[in-house]
This record gives C-alpha cells, sequence and structure tokens, in this order.
C-alpha cells in the first residue's frame, strides 16, 4: 500500500522514530512515499498570530501532494494531523478564505482543490492493515509488558471520527495485537504534555507530564507508548525533575518493531533518554 | 349543482395592525366589490369579534346573502367562527370561504405594495370558489365515554384518578408491572422535601382499588383505529407467569428463586430475582416472571417458585393475550426516561464505579434502594465530598440541545440530602442555575445557606490522575470556574451526572397508533403550544406529562388533571359533529382496484367484495383527499373540495379580469 507522507520538522530527529516506522513499514508492506518539497505545517502556534499565512503552510503541503498525485496524506505527528486536518475543514468551509490561499500558492503553480483524506500513521496500520495482518508478523513474546498508550491531546480532538474523543482505544487494539498488555485504565492517555509550549513556559508544562507519568507508574506500566515526536519527547525529558520513578517512552513504531523482531539498533532505541530494555 | 343564485359578502379583517399594517384593506375592500356576484363588500378591525360576526349576520338577514368570503387569518384559526356565525343567521355553514391574508400574506410579505396585491388575489379565488359551494350537512355521533389512559406514572395516574371519580370508566394501560412511573423510584421532592413514597403510594393504591380504572399492567397498546368518540383499541397483555388471581404477593417464590438480575428499577445498582415485584409498594402486588433469566424458560428445571407458592398462582403455560376496548378519547402520558450518559466520555461513567447517574443517585436514596437509603460509596465508606454535575446531555449541541427543567432543582434537592445524611461536602458544577417555580428560588438560596459549593462551570473531565496527595483515592474533577477565572481541581468520593431527560422510548410508535406527531427531538407535539398545551390534532387524543416535554411533578400532575378536564369535557357532551368535508365513492364509476384504501392513511377506506367497491367510512374521512387524487377512474370526490370548487378558485386566482391594474400580457411581455 503506498501513501503520501508528510514527515514533518520532529520526525527525522526523534529518538528513533524515523528508523522504527520505515523498519515496521518495510515488515507491513506499507509505503510512505515523502512528499516532495514540503514545509513546516505551521503547527498549533502559528494560528495565533498569524491567521491568513497560517493556513497557506499547510494548504501548501496538502497543494503539493496533490499536485503530486497522492489522494491520502500520512502523519506521524499529532499536531501536524491536526493542524493539516484543522485547515482541510476550515477551507471546506470558507471559499473566500480558499481564494486568498490559492492566490498565495499560485506564486508557485501551485492549487488547493482539499480532495484527499489527512490521515495518521497510526490508525492507517490499525485501520488499513489491520490487527489480524499484525499478528502474523510478530515474533518476539511481550506479554510480560504493560504499555500505558499516550495518544496525547490532538489526535481525536475535536473530531472523535477515528475513535472516541476522551477515552481512545485503537492503540490499545494495536498493543494487544503485537502481544503486549494495553493499560486499558489508562486515565491520562488523552492530557496534553504541553507541545512547544515546554520551552516558553516549563513551570507550567512539567506538571502536565507529571500527570502523564505518574498514572502510567501508579497503575503498573512498563513503558508508555506515544504517537507524536514531541510528545516523546516532552514526556521523556521532563521526567528528570518529577522525583519519580522513571518509565521509558517509545514510540508505537518501535514496539512494533520490537515485536516483529527488530533489534535494539534497528530501532534506535539508545536514542530514548530513560532506556528500554524488553527485559524489564 | 347551485341552489341558488349566489349573492356574495366580503369581508376583510385588519387584524388590529396585523393585517393592516402591510395590506391597504380599503383597497381590498373596494376591489371585492367590483368583483362578479359581490353584493357587499366592508373592512373591519377585527371580524372574528362579536361586531364583527354581527356584521356578517346582519348582511345575510338584511341583503338576503347567501355566499360569505372573510379574508383574515389562516382557517385552521377561525373557520369555524365564522361557518358558526352564517349558521346563526340561517344559511349553511358551507356557504363560507376564508381567504389567509395574514399568514400567507401580511406575516411574510415585505412590500406593502405586493402585499396588497396578493390580498386581492386570494380573495378573487375565494369569490370564485365560494360561489360553487354546495349544502353540505355534517353527521352527528354518539361519544364513547371510556376512557384510554396510556402510561401509569404520576400523570397517567392522577388523569385515571380525575376521571374515575367523575364517574367515567378508564383503562389504564401500563407497560411495565406496575405503576408508579419514575415518581416511585424518587426518595424525596424538591423543594418542599416531601417523601416521594408518602405522596404517591396512596396513588398507586388509590388506583388500584378505584372500581371505574380497570387497571392493565405489563401491557402495551398495540393497535388504535377508529376516530373521536369511537375508538377501537387493541392491548397486549404479556403473560406474567403469574395467575394475578390467586397471588397473594407474599414474595416466598421470589425469596426461593436462584436466578439473579440486575434490577432496572434500580438502575442496575442492584439485583432482583427472575420472579419478582419491582418494589414493595408496587400495585398490582401480584409477581412476575421475567422469562428471559429464568432458569425454568432458559433451561427447562427448576421451577422453585413453583412449588413454594401455597396459592398456587405460578402458570408457566400463560400466553400473550390481545384484549380489545372501546373508547371515546385517550389520554398519552408515556413519560420520560433518562439520557444515558455513556457517550459523555469525559465524566468516566461505567469507567469509574463511583460515577452515578441522577436516578440511580435517587435510588441510593431511598429508603427501598441497594443501599437502603444510606449514602455510602460502592466500598460501604461514607463520602467527606460529593460532586454533582449539571447539564449531563441537556443544553449541549453535541447531545440534546434543549434545558431538560428538572435537573438543576433536583441536583440542588441531592445536595441538601447529601449534606444532612452525611455531612460531606458538596460541590455542584452548574451552568445557570434555573429555578423557576413556587418556592425554588428560595430552596437555592436555603442550599447557598446551607454550604453547598455552587461552581459555575462546565465540568471538562472527570480522571483518577492523581495531582496532589488529597487526589489519592478519589475521582478529581476538573472544571474551568469561570467566576474566580481558574481551573478548579476538586478530588471527591463520589460523582452524580445530572442527565437530562428524553422522551420514553417506544413513544413514536404509540404516536404513530394513535395519529399524532413527535417534534425533532421526540417529544409529542401539542395542538397550540400556548393554548392548546393538552390537546393534539388528532381529536380526541389527549397528552400529559413529560411525553410532550420535561417538566417537574407539579407540572405533570396539573397536565393529568387537565388532560381528564379535557377527556371528561368531550364526554359530557355526549354526542359530536363530525366534519362533511368527507369523500365519498361513486359506486357505479367505481372498479374495485383498491388503490384508494392503499393511500389512506386513516384507514377510513374499506374493500366490499361482494359489489366489488370501494366504501368511506365517513366518521373516520378526515378529508385529506388522498384518495380522490389517487382514483385512476375518477370515482371519488371529496365533498367541499370537488373538482368545480378547485377550479373555479384557481381560474379566480389566476385569471384577473381584464379591467383591472393588473395586466398579465403586459407583465409577460
Amino acid at each position: 500500500m503506498k501513501y503520501g507522507f508528510f514527515p514533518g520538522c520532529s520526525y527525522k530527529g526523534a529518538a528513533g522514530y524515523k528508523e522504527s516506522t520505515e523498519a515496521v513499514c518495510r515488515v507491513l508492506g506499507i509505503e510512505l512515499e515523502e512528499i516532495q518539497d514540503w514545509n513546516c505545517c505551521g503547527a498549533t502556534s502559528y494560528w495565533s498570530t498569524e491567521s491568513l499565512k497560517a493556513y497557506v503552510l499547510p494548504a501548501r503541503i496538502m497543494a503539493l501532494a496533490e499536485k503530486q498525485g497522492f489522494s491520502e496524506i500520512v502523519n506521524v505527528c499529532n499536531a501536524c494531523y491536526s493542524t493539516l486536518r484543522k485547515a482541510q475543514e476550515k477551507l471546506s468551509g470558507d471559499e473566500t478564505l480558499k481564494e486568498k490561499v490559492n492566490l498565495a500558492l499560485a506564486e508557485e503553480g501551485l492549487e488547493y482543490t482539499g480532495n484527499f483524506k489527512i490521515r495518521h500513521l497510526m490508525e492507517v496500520i490499525v485501520n488499513d492493515i489491520g490487527t489480524d495482518k499484525i499478528k502474523e508478523h510478530v515474533k518476539a513474546g511481550l506479554s510480560n509488558l504493560t504499555i500505558a498508550p499516550y495518544y496525547g491531546c490532538q489526535l481525536n480532538r475535536p473530531w472523535a471520527d477515528i475513535d472516541d474523543a476522551h477515552n481512545p482505544v485503537l492503540m490499545d487494539g494495536l498493543i494487544r495485537a503485537v502481544g503486549a498488555k494495553p493499560l486499558e485504565n489508562y486515565s491520562a492517555k488523552t492530557e496534553c504534555c504541553g507541545a512547544a509550549q515546554m520551552v516558553a513556559y516549563k513551570e507550567l508544562c512539567v506538571p502536565l507530564n507529571r500527570r502523564i507519568v505518574k498514572d502510567a507508574v501508579n497503575k503498573g506500566a512498563n513503558a508508555i507508548c506515544t504517537v507524536c515526536p514531541l510528545c516523546q519527547l516532552n514526556v521523556d525529558s521532563s521526567q528528570a525533575g518529577l522525583g519519580l520513578p522513571k518509565i521509558p517512552v517509545i514510540f508505537f513504531t518501535q514496539l512494533m518493531g520490537l515485536a516483529f523482531g527488530l533489534t535494539e539498533e534497528d530501532l534506535m532505541l539508545n536514542k530514548l533518554l530513560t532506556p528500554f530494555k524488553t527485559a524489564v | 349543482m347551485r341552489e341558488s343564485k349566489p349573492k356574495i359578502g366580503v369581508y376583510v379583517c385588519h387584524c388590529g395592525t396585523n393585517i393592516s399594517g402591510k395590506v391597504d384593506v380599503e383597497a381590498v375592500s373596494s376591489y371585492a366589490s367590483t368583483l362578479p356576484h359581490v353584493e357587499v363588500a366592508r373592512n373591519f378591525k377585527f371580524m372574528c369579534s362579536n361586531p364583527g360576526q354581527q356584521l356578517v349576520i346582519d348582511d345575510i338577514k338584511e341583503k338576503g346573502l347567501n355566499r360569505v368570503v372573510v379574508a383574515s387569518c389562516s382557517p385552521r384559526m377561525h373557520e369555524k367562527t365564522f361557518r358558526k356565525a352564517c349558521q346563526t343567521a340561517g344559511i349553511n355553514p358551507y356557504y363560507f370561504q376564508m381567504a389567509c391574508i395574514r399568514e400567507h400574506v401580511s406575516w411574510v410579505t415585505e412590500d406593502p405594495e405586493q402585499a396588497t396585491q396578493k390580498a386581492k388575489d386570494l380573495v378573487r379565488g375565494a369569490v370564485a370558489r365560494v360561489a360553487h359551494h354546495q349544502q353540505l350537512a355534517s353527521r352527528v355521533v354518539d361519544i364513547n365515554p371510556n376512557v384510554l389512559v396510556i402510561g401509569g406514572g404520576i400523570a397517567g395516574m392522577q388523569a385515571a384518578l380525575d376521571i374515575a371519580d367523575g364517574g367515567k370508566k378508564v383503562f389504564l394501560v401500563e407497560k411495565e408491572p406496575t405503576i408508579g412511573g419514575n415518581m416511585s423510584k424518587f426518595d424525596k421532592t424538591f423543594p418542599t422535601l416531601d417523601c416521594a413514597a408518602c405522596i404517591s403510594t396512596p396513588k398507586l393504591v388509590a388506583v388500584g382499588q378505584h372500581e371505574n380504572i380497570e387497571l392493565m399492567t405489563y401491557s402495551e397498546v398495540a393497535d388504535v383505529s377508529g376516530f373521536v368518540g369511537n375508538f377501537k383499541v387493541k392491548i397486549r397483555k404479556k403473560p406474567r407467569y403469574v395467575d394475578a388471581d390467586k397471588c397473594t404477593g407474599c414474595g416466598l417464590c421470589t425469596e426461593k428463586c436462584p436466578s439473579k438480575v440486575l434490577s432496572e428499577f434500580d438502575h442496575g445498582l442492584a439485583y432482583r430475582k427472575a420472579i419478582y415485584s419491582p418494589f414493595p409498594q408496587a400495585v398490582p402486588n401480584t409477581r412476575v416472571i421475567d422469562a428471559e433469566h429464568c432458569i425454568y424458560f432458559q433451561k427447562n428445571r427448576c421451577r422453585a417458585c413453583e412449588k413454594f407458592c401455597e396459592a398456587e398462582a405460578i402458570d408457566f403455560d400463560q400466553k400473550e393475550e390481545i384484549v380489545e376496548i372501546n373508547v371515546g378519547s385517550v389520554i398519552v402520558a408515556t413519560g420520560f426516561e433518562t439520557f444515558d450518559p455513556t457517550p459523555l466520555t469525559q465524566y468516566g461513567f461505567g469507567r469509574y464505579p463511583e460515577v452515578y447517574t441522577s436516578i440511580q443517585f435517587e435510588r441510593i436514596n431511598n429508603a427501598t434502594g441497594p443501599t437502603s437509603g444510606e449514602i455510602v460509596t460502592k466500598d460501604g465508606k461514607k463520602p467527606e465530598a460529593v460532586a454533582i454535575i449539571h447539564c449531563v446531555g441537556s443544553r449541549d449541541q453535541n447531545h440534546q440541545k434543549y434545558c431538560s427543567r428538572v435537573c438543576c432543582m433536583y441536583s440542588m434537592k441531592f445536595a441538601h440530602l447529601v449534606r444532612e445524611k452525611t455531612g460531606a461536602e458538596v460541590y455542584e458544577f452548574y451552568i445557570d442555575i434555573r429555578s423557576p417555580g413556587k418556592g425554588y428560588e428560595e430552596f437555592y438560596n436555603r442550599l447557598q445557606e446551607e454550604g453547598t459549593h455552587f461552581i459555575r462551570g462546565k465540568v471538562s473531565q472527570v480522571t483518577d490522575i492523581v495531582d496532589s496527595p488529597e487526589d489519592e483515592g478519589k475521582l478529581v474533577v476538573v472544571a474551568e470556574d469561570t467566576l474566580a477565572h481558574k481551573v478548579r481541581r476538586i478530588p471527591v468520593d463520589m460523582v452524580v451526572l445530572s442527565v437530562g431527560l428524553k422522551p420514553a422510548s417506544g413513544i413514536e410508535d404509540i404516536a404513530r397508533m394513535v395519529g399524532i406527531s413527535v417534534d425533532s427531538d421526540g417529544w409529542i407535539n401539542e395542538l397550540h403550544p400556548k393554548l392548546g398545551p393538552l390537546a393534539t390534532p388528532s381529536d380526541g387524543i389527549f397528552v400529559a406529562g413529560c411525553c410532550q416535554g420535561p417538566k417537574d411533578i407539579p407540572d405533570s400532575v396539573a397536565q393529568g388533571q387537565g388532560a381528564a378536564g379535557e377527556a371528561l369535557s368531550l364526554i359530557s357532551r355526549g354526542k359530536l359533529e363530525i366534519e362533511a368535508a368527507v369523500s365519498t365513492i361513486d359506486p357505479e364509476r367505481c372498479m374495485g382496484c383498491r388503490q384508494c384504501e392503499e393511500v389512506c392513511f386513516y384507514g377510513a377506506i374499506s374493500y366490499n367484495p361482494v359489489l366489488n367497491v370501494c366504501e368511506v367510512n365517513e366518521a373516520i374521512c378526515k378529508g385529506c383527499g388522498n384518495c380522490a387524487a389517487t382514483c385512476p377512474n375518477k370515482a371519488i370526490e371529496l365533498r367541499h373540495f370537488n373538482n368545480d370548487e378547485i377550479l373555479a378558485e384557481m381560474e379566480g386566482l389566476m385569471f384577473a379580469p381584464v379591467d383591472t391594474e393588473r395586466n398579465f400580457n403586459e407583465k409577460a411581455a
């Protein structure tokens, strides 16, 4: 299966996200073809300062994808995913805005029509590949692991169409499919990690991450599993000052890779700040 | 066939300024006087007033008018008024025609000139039509004095009691094994805090013992046919598998039954047996076997109840029964259900054991409930803090947009009970406090004085995430306090979701059977939101209580009594005049294809196989005209809407006499 792929700015630098994503996609036969000449989506912060330009950024990515013939754009970052979806929703309901955005895009000979689907890789794997198919590739036994599925706050809000907004369960099924146990009563699964505010307002964001970590630790998880580079970075890096037992924060693709029998080196688990060993 | 040369009077109503504010009524009446056969044309401030009607009556008598046109409001409003005036003056009431120049003209047209023109056009159509009107005689039928009440909650019980006390026979049908409805689940009632059981149990007993009430519990309405004064109703009596005449209600069977099921009456907080009675004061007290969970019905063994029943009342062979009754009117009082908060996943209902719905909390407070009225957590602990979340499912764009009206008040009642019984801190999370009612605002003030914490803010989540040591082992309620401008995280032991009200399931079926409609939220549409709150567009069908919209006990009781009054008033008339504008089938032309029978919504047409023709029951026919439009042989005529009349009206509407100011040819060019 082939998809248009928007990696976003944080993907390549994230701790083994790129390596594990590529490895897992190879196993599952998913082709992620990178959109050529993509730009930063502007994330959530740009909206609040420059409204029109904030639409042009994601619109350009989507226009490029259209020009390059993709009908679906796969994201690996919650902020990219929600930014693109938000832009798509606003542009589809506002012809004037769409005209303005297209005027800007016309400089490069691009046009935004909105005729495609914005998706997240985790959802693509669960819904398009399916848990039965995933199970076929599982080689390593992870049954001793309890994994806290951390969805973050942007994946399902406000749409709640691929999963419930407040109590999502999609990743729980994925964790089960690779042989581990999902932490079903993980209440912090949609708490906010603070995203980029961690840089400017650390004192406000650390307590947010404390919730995410503490709920997982208290309820007996061995690791927190994330679907977004910024979530991973925040939850992993903020643990230094929490005074709580440390818990590794891994990408869902790394967990899948381990189940598929890939090595810790393949998945670059050594890049995690809190080390993760399967034999915990 | 015209009986006499038409002499028409036209009356244009100002309706205060409702019509005259937009339509030049002078111009319309003087224009009307130029139309063919018009003897007299006038305009008047209020045609529906006594002097207005007298104008018509005097003109008929003095000028010998034999046709009348009133240009005013919708015929739904005053057609009957003016028909009666015609009759009083001595001409056939069907020699009258109404032109609607308020709803169809002045209220909906911006330009006064266009409005005046349209009013003239409509008057011209009416004048052309009325000349073709024929004399019709309405018929009179007897009214069956029996009344059917559907639903045995407080509204239905009250309606049944009032009618029965008035000496008329009532059939009270209730789908549950007992009457009492939702009210019998409550403990105290706001704002007086009198005990719900103390005030409702006597009603249950009175209904059960009244010689004029035939109680049909565990029964459902299966079919309704007929018309006002003469309804035929089929009631499906579900088998109880217990002989009501023999059962003494001793309860030994329940004690011995080995099968446990979550109790519907306790909303899943306690277990009942497969043979049971919902609550100790149930009326009737006859037990009922839930076949789905009975070991004998499922596995063909056990029969413990039968072995222990000294009265030999158990009857596993009971079958469903269809009972046919005849009534003259029906009161629909099917009540409400509470909103299921499961979709509001942020509140954790079903995930956290200490999150309750309000109806569950009613049961916890009730002496016959799962905790015998003690407010304790599922672990049996007395709570130190309780949160009550308002507007769960109500006033919510994602769920029900309406306010459920009773939640603020019952939430405050809970707060009082919690403080009284446990001394716990109570946090009420509200959007607005709505307390319009006698003594309601005073109750709100009292609660504030009692130390209940009112936090204005919609709760964003209920969670067990531990932020600080005091959150340990608690549920944390998170909300933005919009008065203090900060986010509050309050640890509590119990959370009560004040869920909204929605129509009881099955209301659409009942509505369809009795020929009434429900609104977009599922509540029954009353005849008029202000002036016809208990009647419906279907004659002889009345509504009472929450099936028409959320309301509290006093309002439900008032409606029950009001609906009883409506039914008794109908009965005291004894006879009823039936609309003459009905269909007739010419047997000479009918070829018995039965297409009319298929399109008749009211079941007024039947096929006569002997003569191979279809026949209309004029008493049932509502004059909708479906059959007349469908008949391929033009064998059906709808009286008062026959081809002559309709074509004359259309000609009148479309073709102005040449000399008028409006020239169609010119316009077309």
